[in-house]
């Protein structure tokens, strides 16, 4: 009942700030007196989105809502100089009807590009905060390392919060080499009291500790070296600085109320991904070597972790435009029990993923995916289906259920068991 | 020793001015038949073992007199290296029609240099021979195609002449840019459009790299598609994904799907290279004011949707008309117009309009084409992955 009102208001408001970005873009930059284009252009594109969560189930903590209604707006400024400069804003901001916490500001883009030729190849820098997304496989994440997880936006952990970085790039027949260095370092976003996919305790984010005396400040360094070998993709990356993925550790919130604190140590991670193309197959591969990070049982313990699979296509199924893909990965941490999660709650030290992805092909471009996750040493399951289509040139349609069929009473998040929930977000795209 | 050098070397220039000479008797009447008259006169007067020679610098002065003074546009290369003169001859290539360039090289290839010549005049002497062997093709095959049917050439080899003629044609574009539009309609009528960036690079020797950028619908703007396409083999397919921001390497099997949901698989939009078909030129007849070969072509690839094309092709410029797609069973599935030709660089034809007309379920995408550029001075740099990142 709270859902679609909240939604209607949601859309109304889309419709306000559309109108309002159309006069930003007519808003042309300054040009030349003869007509001629200016040194300047200046585009404003981005979405605005309506979105509603509900969870079928009961609550497990006093408080927790079933139901949540929100929006999320992340308009793109976007201007350009003729001189191979551009400067790129995204500001990003949520707001949830439920969850206080949920509701949030990023900034998830700031930044200058500078960019040229060099010796056959070129060179890149961006300046300012980004993100940068290193990898290959589907089911998780190991060496997309820059950037924190923005966690309330999603527990898949594929949201990610605005890093200020200095990212340069040379590349050229020889490859591709990227050097960044980050600093101020972003905590990751949990769930408040009355949010649902959250631990007994709540997160305290006024109060994040970090091994380094520099706190957040510390310079982190992270390179990658990639080059394509006919089929072959491969990509070498290092990292050397302060971990994106919290400890939790038993503290106090402000109020005296028993909370969890976030610690986050020093770290240092060799990683590895590879990709093999070969017709309708993608074979993939990612694996990191990590020392520094404490375990389950709060002990530090260097590891080695891994994720691999195969992704199948078949085109244009029986006749129609239909394309068809199946994925299957497995993923592996020498810790074992002791594993840590480290985007999404879940641990991944010894699970499979299935997964199909239809997509129809027609003029609204619907696609479907099913997926299915199972720890193969713990009776955790879960099931995802997500359903995602145009309704016009602006409007799209997105609709999700996850299903935590079974999650083992050893697993961290086995106090989110009663969390399954279904999302429905209607988005105007500018 | 010096002597009989020079000797050499004197024989040589003089054949060179009979061989230039020679050129402007037999090839005006050709030449004729282009728009535009142009000549490239290389003199070389300066060589290793010999010393330097008064006479070719002369003789090169005289003959482009003589060429300007019958209407031609000279350009005259004196004592060019090795790459100035690929530079030049390239220049000259993109000016005239194939055709001219094999009037010019026949001769001049042959007797140019003499054995004692130093590497880098000699390096012309190949790149004439290669454009000798493929340019009279053309001059016999596509101004006369009646005296090669009477020489029994056979279908299969006509065929794949105009075909290599075709992409003679379009060698030396080095790169454009452009805009695309394209309007979806269902059998209702119903509208749906589409609207991308475009940016093509020549690589010599193997298919072009093409950049695509989607600004509409909305919902997939500053999505980017990179294709290395390949002449032999696979091609190599990157998406660009702006959300995630992720750049992600794609299976190029998909060849029969369809691209956004147009009537246009992913096979018609990638360029026909030669090497993925087999063909048969089957008869001339009217297209329009023109006459067009009508060629059969069967896709190589068994992936492919179709059994057969069969494309019209006009006689004078070998410009794509009409495509006919024959699905596997045989039927008749789409049919490509195409319409709107317009010149670039005095060479380049590209179609401002393209229409897919579906059969069996009667919907139809029209494209429009515009902003064409060319000499936009792209580089294989602007192709990368990590320009991928950054195009929108």
């Amino acid at each position: 009942m709270i859902l679609l009102p909240a939604a209607l208001r949601g859309a109304a408001l889309a419709a306000v700030l559309s109108a309002a970005s159309t006069v930003a873009v007519e808003a042309e930059p300054p040009s030349g007196d003869d007509g001629e284009p200016g040194p300047f252009t200046v585009e404003l594109s981005g979405r605005l989105s309506a979105e509603g969560r509900g969870f079928p189930a009961a609550p497990s903590f006093p408080g927790q809502r079933s139901l949540a209604a929100g929006f999320l707006a992340s308009p793109t400024l976007y201007v350009e100089h003729v001189s191979a400069r551009s400067f790129t804003l995204t500001p990003f901001i949520r707001y949830d009807h439920a969850d206080p916490r949920r509701t949030h500001f990023d900034l998830q883009e700031a930044y200058l590009l500078l960019f040229g030729d060099a010796g056959g190849g070129g060179w890149e820098a961006r300046l300012g905060v980004g993100q940068v997304f290193w990898g290959v496989t589907e089911s998780q994440r190991l060496v997309d390392i820059v950037n924190q997880v923005d966690f309330v936006e999603h527990p898949n952990g594929e949201a990610k919060l605005g890093q200020p970085m200095a990212h340069l790039t040379w590349f050229g027949g020889w490859g591709t080499i990227e050097v960044i260095g980050t600093s101020f370092h972003r905590a990751r976003t949990f769930p408040g009291r009355r949010g649902r996919l959250r631990l007994p305790l709540v997160i305290d984010d006024d109060h994040v500790q970090y091994e380094s005396s520099a706190g957040r400040w510390r310079l982190d360094a992270a390179s990658r070296y990639s080059h394509n070998l006919g089929p072959i993709d491969l990509g070498v990356s290092a990292f050397h600085g302060t971990s994106r993925e919290p400890f939790l550790l038993p503290g106090a919130a402000p109020d005296g109320e028993p909370a969890l604190v976030q610690y986050y140590g020093q770290i240092r991670q060799l990683g590895l991904d590879t990709q093999l193309t070969l017709g309708s197959w993608l074979l993939k591969g990612e694996a990191i070597q990590r020392a520094g990070a404490h375990n389950l049982a709060g002990r530090e313990q260097a590891y080695f972790a891994a994720v691999a699979g195969a992704e199948y296509a078949l085109f244009a199924v029986a006749g129609t435009d239909a394309d068809l893909t199946l994925l299957g990965e497995w993923s592996y941490d020498s810790r074992g029990p002791y594993a840590t999660p480290s985007r999404s709650p879940n641990t991944l030290e010894n699970d499979v993923f299935l997964g199909t992805r239809v997509a129809l092909n027609d003029v609204q471009s619907t696609e479907l995916t099913a997926s299915f996750l199972s720890d193969l040493s713990r009776a955790t399951r879960a099931l995802a289906f997500e359903f995602g289509r145009r309704l016009s040139d602006r409007w799209s349609l997105r609709a999700e259920a996850v299903a935590l069929l079974s999650v083992d009473e050893a697993d961290l998040h086995y106090e989110m068991r009663h969390d399954s929930f279904v999302d429905m977000s209607l988005t105007y795209n500018f | 020793m010096q002597d009989v050098r020079e000797k050499n070397a004197m024989r040589a220039v003089r054949s060179f001015v009979v061989a230039v000479l020679a050129f402007v008797v037999f090839a005006v009447p050709s030449v004729a038949l282009a728009d535009g008259r142009v000549a490239l006169v290389v003199g070389n007067s300066t060589y290793a073992h010999i010393g330097r020679l008064p006479n070719p610098d002369n003789d090169a002065a005289d003959i482009s007199a003589a060429l300007r003074r019958l209407g031609f546009e000279v350009t005259t290369e004196l004592d060019a290296d090795r790459v100035e003169l690929a530079d030049a001859l390239r220049r000259f290539t993109r000016r005239s029609a194939g055709v001219n360039a094999a009037d010019f090289l026949l001769p001049a290839g042959h007797p140019l240099p003499p054995p004692d010549q130093e590497a880098t005049t000699m390096s012309v002497c190949p790149t004439a021979r290669r454009a000798l062997a493929f340019c009279l093709v053309v001059n016999a095959g596509f101004l006369d195609p009646g005296p090669l049917r009477a020489q029994s050439s056979t279908p299969e080899q006509t065929g794949l002449r105009i075909a290599e003629d075709a992409r003679a044609r379009e060698e030396g574009f080095l790169d454009f840019t452009a805009r695309q539009v394209m309007v979806l309609r269902n059998r209702q009528g119903r509208e749906s459009r589409r609207q991308l960036r475009v940016q093509v690079l020549e690589v010599a020797g193997d298919g072009n790299k093409s950049l695509f950028v989607f600004d509409e619908p909305r919902d997939v703007q500053g999505t980017a598609f990179l294709v290395h396409a390949h002449r032999e083999g696979s091609d190599d397919q990157w998406l660009y994904l702006p959300a995630l921001r992720r750049v992600k390497r794609i299976s190029s099997a998909n060849r029969s799907g369809s691209f956004m949901g147009s009537e246009f698989a992913y096979e018609d939009l990638t360029p026909a290279e030669v090497e993925r078909f087999t063909y048969r030129y089957l008869r001339d007849e009217p297209c329009g004011a023109l006459t067009c070969s009508v060629t059969e072509r069967v896709p190589v690839d068994r992936r492919s949707n179709y059994s057969r094309h069969l494309v019209w092709r006009d006689r004078d410029e070998l410009r794509v008309h009409k495509i006919e797609y024959y699905d596997r069973k045989g039927a008749h599935l789409k049919t490509l117009t195409v319409s709107g030709y317009n010149q670039y660089l005095d060479r380049y034809w590209r179609a401002a309009g393209m229409t897919m007309v579906n059969h069996l379920t009667g919907k139809s995408t029209v494209v429009a084409w515009s902003d064409f550029r060319f000499g936009t001075d792209l580089q294989d740099s602007d192709f990368s992955q990590t320009s991928l990142r950054r195009a929108r």
